[in-house]
């Protein structure tokens, strides 16, 4: 069940006095454009990545190890 | 005035411009927010101390939270393996590199109003922003478990059953929420984070040899032998003071406290603090059971057993602090790691991510944050888990998932689109550039000492 409140137009003032346009809890809804990963930048996320998943592969084994 | 309902958000009011909808979480941003402003139009030291006083919390929270049971049984570990020397000014370093990555995401954050999960999905796409979610939910779940871990074994040298032990916990995590005010959450978590700095006279309590410590800062001698052991320390000390769970958090903290790119120098010296703190609790940490070295094995890694070594040391009172100081490292970062959980979720699903929301409101943004507390805490009452498995892995974790997180963030603070001018400039750059292969080369080298023991003896001999 949805409540509505009615605010004064003092009170919305206030709010948009003190707080920037983006800074307002909907405004988030307007997402952030899209860009893409091109060139060295995708290698190195990549690299990263493919660094990430075998290294967590040794730790939980070498954890695995330690605790049997 | 007109006035609009909508599914899944149940207090919304409608500003006199038709086009602009204020929630009651843009409500309370925009009282704190009145404050800082009129605390601007003040002139002289009381007026800007005041302004400080308003503007810190993100930064000494991230800073003191990640000072968690983990990272101090890590700290003890340091100390009682390997006594004063090198380990003290390299944990200052770590320290320094956690400074470099967090203004970061201050900057990140004032500039851009949004959550650092929420940018990673929108700017970079949701492939890379379920990877981000993937490592976060992990990591932070893991950690949460050490800290019920901490926190079971802090309170268990009192003699508190582990149950109660994580009753009292999952207590304070909930009443810290009970005000649905993102300030007064922020200075009840501050308060009990001030605790921390209880390592300091526990340190003084070891009648600490002033010119050893001295010595340590001025040479970072003596040098550990080059070994696994040594590595991981390394490892784990670095995972102490630079986890992804910290970008994450630092940066929605600041856009939930409504910090704008005004702000960003208070933002600064709000990081700068909280590291200067948390380094200072840390080294009492060290310091405090240095003591040990040569008298116990710190390989497993408890709580209650570092306690139970210092009693004949530093007395039954210093070791109560010491085990005191385990359980309000546990709850603080139980508090600050399951609502850095709740930010994500609620910025990855764009349900309303505030703790300035009302319960009724933000339902899906509480229920994350406290299910994901609930279920480490029910885990560490289970008898028989293989928690020492948790507990080894957890920091070696964060450090291995922190160069893949820093890069994005790296992108994203000297993206020109989103900083409006506040993008890093090229020494900060190079900083973070630094971080990134520092904390990569020490992932290399763990991994070397696992899979080919013989490759590190020979970079040991080099």
């Amino acid at each position: 069940m949805s409540q509505v409140e009615h605010v004064s137009d003092a009170d919305a003032g206030f709010v948009l006095s003190n707080l920037e346009p983006d800074q307002l809890a909907l405004a988030k809804n307007v997402p952030v454009a899209r860009r893409q990963l091109r060139g060295w930048k995708l290698v190195l996320v990549w690299s990263l990545r493919v660094y990430l998943v075998f290294m967590l592969v040794v730790v939980f084994w070498q954890a695995w190890l330690a605790v049997r | 005035m007109s006035a609009d309902a909508q599914p899944g958000r149940n207090l919304r009011v409608m500003a006199a411009e038709d086009d602009v909808v204020v929630t009651h979480e843009d409500i309370d941003r925009a009282h704190d927010r009145a404050r800082v402003s009129a605390a601007r139009l003040g002139h002289g030291l009381r007026a800007r101390t005041w302004l400080l006083w308003l503007l810190i919390g993100p930064g000494i929270l991230v800073m003191l939270g990640e000072n968690d049971g983990p990272s101090m049984l890590s700290y003890a570990a340091t100390g009682a393996k390997f006594g004063i020397g090198f380990f003290l000014p390299f944990v200052v370093l770590t320290f320094g590199m956690a400074l470099v990555v967090q203004e970061m995401t201050v900057r990140l954050g004032a500039a851009t109003h949004r959550g650092h999960a929420e940018l990673i999905f929108e700017r970079f796409g949701p492939f890379w922003g379920w990877f981000s979610m993937i490592d976060l939910g992990i990591g932070n779940f893991l950690t949460l478990i050490t800290e019920f871990i901490a926190i079971r074994a802090g309170l268990g040298f009192f003699g508190v059953p582990p149950w109660a032990a994580v009753l009292v916990a999952l207590a304070v995590l909930f009443s810290a929420l009970l005000s649905h005010r993102y300030w007064t959450w922020e200075r009840v978590t501050l308060a009990a984070a001030a605790f921390n700095l209880i390592f300091i006279p526990v340190a003084l309590m070891a009648h600490p040899h002033w010119g050893a410590v001295g010595h340590s800062f001025l040479t970072w001698k003596p040098l550990p032998g080059f070994n696994r052991d040594t590595v991981l320390i390394v490892l784990s000390d670095i995972g102490a003071t630079v986890t992804p769970w910290m970008l994450f958090f630092q940066q929605s903290a600041t856009v939930d406290k409504g910090l704008t790119t005004k702000d960003i120098r208070f933002g600064r010296i709000d990081t700068v603090l909280g590291a200067g703190l948390a380094a200072a609790a840390a080294l009492g940490a060290i310091v405090a059971t240095a003591p040990l070295f040569g008298r116990m094995s710190a390989d497993n890694f408890q709580a209650a057993q570092f306690a139970q070594a210092l009693v004949p040391l530093i007395g039954r009172f210093g070791a109560s602090l010491f085990a005191l100081g385990m359980v309000e490292a546990g709850i603080v970062a139980a508090i600050t790691i399951s609502t850095s959980s709740a930010y994500a979720f609620g910025e990855v699903t764009q349900r309303p991510h505030s703790l300035n929301l009302p319960m009724t409101e933000g339902k899906s943004f509480y229920a994350v944050l406290g299910l994901c507390a609930v279920a480490a805490a029910g885990i560490v009452v289970i008898p028989g888990l293989p928690l020492v498995f948790v507990v080894l892995v957890v920091n070696v974790v964060a450090v291995l998932a922190m160069p893949p997180a820093l890069v994005f963030l790296y992108l994203l603070v000297n993206d020109k689109e989103i900083m409006e001018g506040v993008k890093s400039p090229a020494w900060m750059n190079a900083l973070a550039a630094a971080v990134v292969v520092v904390l990569t080369a020490a992932g290399i080298l763990y991994g070397l000492s696992v899979v080919a023991p013989g490759a590190l003896a020979w970079i040991g001999r080099l």
